[in-house]
């Protein structure tokens, strides 16, 4: 155990506490300005990142995931907007409880549930992650490959609305991911002359342009929108008490177990796990309490907070044991290893355990450090809200261009950034969802890989794809899921048409 | 006015530190002579940080600078993908002046007889070969192939069966292909296995039956159960002694990887002898020497005339090789065009049908979409600007951010001096916390 024994070691020596501080700090102040999000913050962090220790960038980079998912929960209660989309169901309960002249307790019970949560799907990725990244050798290229099927299936039939969006939206994703050396054949595909292609269209200058140009374009046209904040006043009932403990256990329990488990799923992240648990938490409750769902009710705030975070830790499991992004924030967080020469998957438990145990750790302390600090400053964080956002924007701006630049010092990443930018907000306007582009853009390279492997393997057969247990398993769970959707989709609309 | 006193002291910092960047700033570009090297000297390394030819060149840049071969820095420049022709394409336009270095091995050959980069080593000059990195056929503890005689046997009886994982189109394939050539009927069926790592685990899943490795991925790895069957070098590996090599077994071939240190072409030719004195040096050192032996790394140095030979032998060697694809692959960017256009015209079709209204727009305020194509564009001619070197970050920056700023938050006297501090601060303070605290290069 010198892996774990070496991270902490380098957690709490002074530089470790100081860069988690930063982390969990900026991170929830990200969080509680809507209109920033911790996708953005980390990667525009991540090129700052790059002469530093690799252990030292991901303390910093896991902290503020952390933070941001946490801080959502701020603005979602006293403005009503989703500081992060983590925190949309936080929205819902959160504030008619603060219009109501309870701002304070939501905010308590919202940020003990957030630890809680954090906590518990902890527990999960320390005891899980490990036995998963050892079982995984066993996984071969069609596992794989299926196993990337199932999460694009999953992100497009769970996670929006319309899946023909979805899958139109993960489609162009993977489109994106095409131009660039050919895997298979070793020529160059899809870049219409250009040499800069060559190396295909990089993962942080898109991220950036789909999510924060895209958001800082909304943001510019909402410039003039007033923003009313009720002040919070007394810190004393911020803090659970005995019967607030025996009264939400259960719940606490269930969401944080329902946030881990939807957070392992590949591809989807918070908003869903904290959607799940919120109906979970909604159709167990009792009558006269299920009423109150949506108006205020402390039940649906805890469900919502503790599920949000609990994704987190669920999130990193398949990140660090199979490479495969749980998340947005994973997908980056997968960018990031990548870039410090580390290879996600069972080989990292072995050849840099310190890693592994920097992460787990991380997401335990700066939960711990989240839950201070968002108790002793969340009066003043409320304020983030309405600090002047003209001089916000550019200096947004500024950032991502650098932060795209500064990834391999070329000029052709930030044009890339500021065209996908403008792609981003065509999507969000069309209300296309942007999360199955990015998880198809991340995870085409992975599974156009592994199926041209599986391929040269089998001598051209798709057979072991429906041969081997754990593809078939994969391949029957999307044939399920996709055929469910499609008939549930079908439902929806022959009853739309009869009202 | 209760917080009146905050404002003083925001100003008073803001002062403070816009001073400290300011100085800092100019302080930087001070020194100049006309001997050369009178700047950093930038490598362009066309793999990501932490893999071995970045290792590798950072080793010799330690070499450098610890026993002062040179008066000025060697600066790594990571420029990985495209089959490495990003980083050695960056190389090729970069101006001779002797200011920008390319460290490639083997690679800048095979990917240029295999068609990947339309540049070969005729675009550069060459400076010298430093380091061998010797390959090492690997097969599991559980193999049926005890002896490389047993694995070409097999191989030679089931052609096209024995799985080898190799990188396609890199060295590791190519030492694959002159197994072949050199012991007829032998055929291997070659699978993409990503590199070090993830090929070290696709063996031990036993999703392919042998695969290469460098000697020092082998020194690693070793711990996982792994045996060696034959390396590829001219002589025995002091590393791995215990193994013998190809040609000893009656396999008449080697291939090694040298990395390779490149100018651009018709660089000054005193400018090369300078830097190839200085490379030969720091492989004299006592530093690079234990590190390069601590990762198997063979010491070789070839400079000169050898050094031209051995590329052309290269070049011939390779080109006579054939990298025909042997499985057929479905055609994955003709499917993902099929399935944006099946469901572009699914969303068309429901919008065609049900023509939405608009919803909760009609409530929100104005949106303010003639801002946000302003501020775009003021992006994009800021970019601009520095893309074509008329401006540098700094100067930019502080044109860009007082505009946009104003622009947004509406123009008035009080703003203007918030916007001079922010923009101050964001220019100068990007540019001391980026160039100097984290060394990351800026426009």
């Amino acid at each position: 155990m010198t892996g774990l024994e070496a991270a902490f070691g380098y957690l709490l020596s002074p530089y470790g506490l100081l860069l988690m501080v930063i982390g969990t700090i900026l991170g929830i102040t990200v969080g509680a300005v809507p209109g920033l999000t911790g996708a953005m913050l980390i990667a525009l962090t991540l090129p700052l990142t790059f002469n530093m220790d690799p252990v030292a960038a991901f303390i910093l980079l896991v902290s503020m995931y952390v933070g941001a998912v946490s801080g959502g929960l701020i603005t979602a209660t006293l403005l009503r907007m989703p500081g992060t989309p983590a925190s949309i169901m936080t929205t819902l309960d959160g504030y008619p409880m603060a219009k109501a002249g309870r701002p304070g307790r939501a905010l308590g019970l919202g940020i003990t549930a957030s630890f809680v949560g954090g906590v518990i799907s902890w527990l999960f990725l320390i005891s899980v992650a490990k036995p998963i990244a050892l079982y995984s050798t066993h996984l071969g290229p069609f596992d794989f490959f299926a196993l990337v099927l199932l999460a694009l299936v999953l992100i497009a039939s769970v996670g929006g609305k319309s899946m023909s969006r979805s899958f139109f939206s993960a489609a162009c994703g993977i489109f994106v991911s095409l131009p660039g050396v050919d895997k298979a054949t070793g020529n160059l595909r899809l870049t219409f002359g250009f040499e800069e292609l060559n190396g295909g269209l990089k993962l942080l200058p898109v991220l950036i342009g789909m999510f924060a140009i895209s958001q800082v374009i909304s943001d510019i046209s909402r410039i003039r929108e007033k923003i009313d904040v009720i002040p919070v006043k007394k810190r004393r009932d911020m803090l659970f008490r005995l019967e607030d403990w025996k009264k939400q256990s259960m719940n606490l329990l269930r969401s944080s177990v329902i946030g881990t488990w939807i957070g392992i799923l590949p591809g989807i992240g918070a908003n869903i796990g904290s959607v799940t648990a919120y109906s979970a938490a909604k159709s167990v409750a009792k009558p006269d309490d299920q009423k109150k769902f949506g108006t205020g009710s402390e039940t649906a705030v805890v469900a919502a907070e503790s599920a949000n975070n609990a994704t987190i830790g669920g999130a990193l499991i398949p990140m660090i044991a199979l490479g495969i992004p749980g998340s947005v924030i994973d997908a980056i967080l997968l960018g990031a290893l990548l870039v410090h020469g580390l290879q996600p998957g069972p080989l990292l438990f072995q050849q840099n355990p310190t890693m592994v145990y920097t992460i787990m750790g991380t997401t335990l302390v700066s939960n711990i450090f989240m839950f201070a600090f968002m108790i002793f400053a969340v009066k003043y964080l409320a304020r983030l809200a309405t600090i002047p956002r003209g001089f916000l924007i550019p200096v947004i701006l500024v950032f991502c261009i650098i932060g795209s630049y500064a990834l391999s010092a070329r000029m052709f990443d930030v044009w890339t950034m500021l065209i996908f930018g403008v792609i981003g907000f065509g999507f969000e306007r069309l209300k296309i969802p942007l999360a199955p582009f990015v998880i198809g853009f991340v995870l085409a390279p992975v599974a156009e890989e592994s199926l041209l492997t599986g391929l040269m393997a089998s001598n051209g057969s798709y057979l072991p794809l429906i041969q081997r247990p754990f593809s078939l398993l994969f391949v029957t769970l999307s044939v399920i899921l996709l055929s469910l959707s499609i008939v549930k989709n079908y439902q929806a609309r022959v009853s739309a048409r009869t009202h | 006015m209760k917080y009146g006193y905050l404002k003083t002291i925001w100003h008073l910092l803001v002062l403070v530190f816009v001073c400290f960047f300011v100085v800092q700033y100019f302080l930087g570009g001070s020194g100049n002579t006309n001997e050369y090297p009178s700047k950093p000297i930038q490598v362009v390394v066309p793999f990501s940080p932490g893999g071995g030819t970045d290792t590798f060149a950072r080793i010799i840049q330690k070499g450098i600078k610890d026993n002062n071969l040179m008066p000025q820095p060697l600066v790594i420049v990571n420029k990985p993908g495209g089959g490495t022709t990003i980083g050695s394409g960056y190389a090729k336009d970069a101006r001779n002046d002797g200011y920008t270095l390319l460290c490639l091995h083997e690679a800048m050959i095979t990917a240029f007889v295999t068609g990947q980069s339309p540049h070969g080593p005729e675009a550069f000059e060459s400076i010298a070969a430093t380091g061998e990195i010797i390959q090492i056929l690997l097969v599991g503890n559980d193999s049926p192939f005890h002896t490389m005689d047993d694995f070409m046997a097999a191989a030679n009886a089931q052609p096209d069966t024995i799985k080898v994982g190799v990188t396609l189109s890199m060295p590791t394939h190519f030492t694959g292909l002159m197994l072949e050539d050199v012991a007829p009927g032998v055929r291997f069926r070659y699978v993409s296995s990503g590199g070090g790592a993830a090929r070290l685990s696709s063996l031990m899943g036993g999703h392919v039956d042998a695969a290469f490795f460098s000697v020092a991925e082998y020194i690693r790895f070793k711990a996982n159960g792994l045996r060696p069957l034959a390396t590829f070098g001219d002589g025995r590996h002091p590393g791995a002694p215990q193994v013998p090599f190809a040609k000893e077994l009656g396999y008449e071939m080697s291939n090694s990887n040298l990395q390779y240190w490149w100018f651009p072409k018709d660089t000054d030719p005193s400018k090369i002898a300078y830097m190839r004195t200085v490379l030969e040096e720091a492989m004299q050192t006592d530093y690079v020497q234990t590190r390069l032996e601590e990762l198997s790394i063979l010491p070789q140095l070839i400079v000169g005339e050898e050094l031209r030979r051995r590329i052309g032998d290269r070049m011939v060697s390779f080109a006579g090789m054939s990298l025909k694809q042997r499985v057929d692959l479905p055609n994955v960017a003709g499917w993902t065009v099929g399935a944006i256009l099946v469901f572009g015209l699914g969303i068309l079709q429901s919008r065609l049908r049900s023509p939405e209204i608009v919803p909760g727009i009609s409530d929100a305020p104005v949106l303010r979409f003639d801002l946000a194509r302003i501020c775009l564009l003021a992006a994009a001619l800021y970019v601009l600007v520095m893309a074509l070197g008329w401006l540098s970050f700094v100067w930019a920056t502080l044109l860009f951010v007082p505009f946009c700023g104003l622009t947004l938050s509406g123009f008035s006297s009080t703003r203007i001096l918030y916007a001079l501090e922010i923009s101050l601060l964001i220019s100068f303070g990007v540019h001391f916390i980026f160039t100097k605290l984290f060394l990351v290069s800026l426009p």
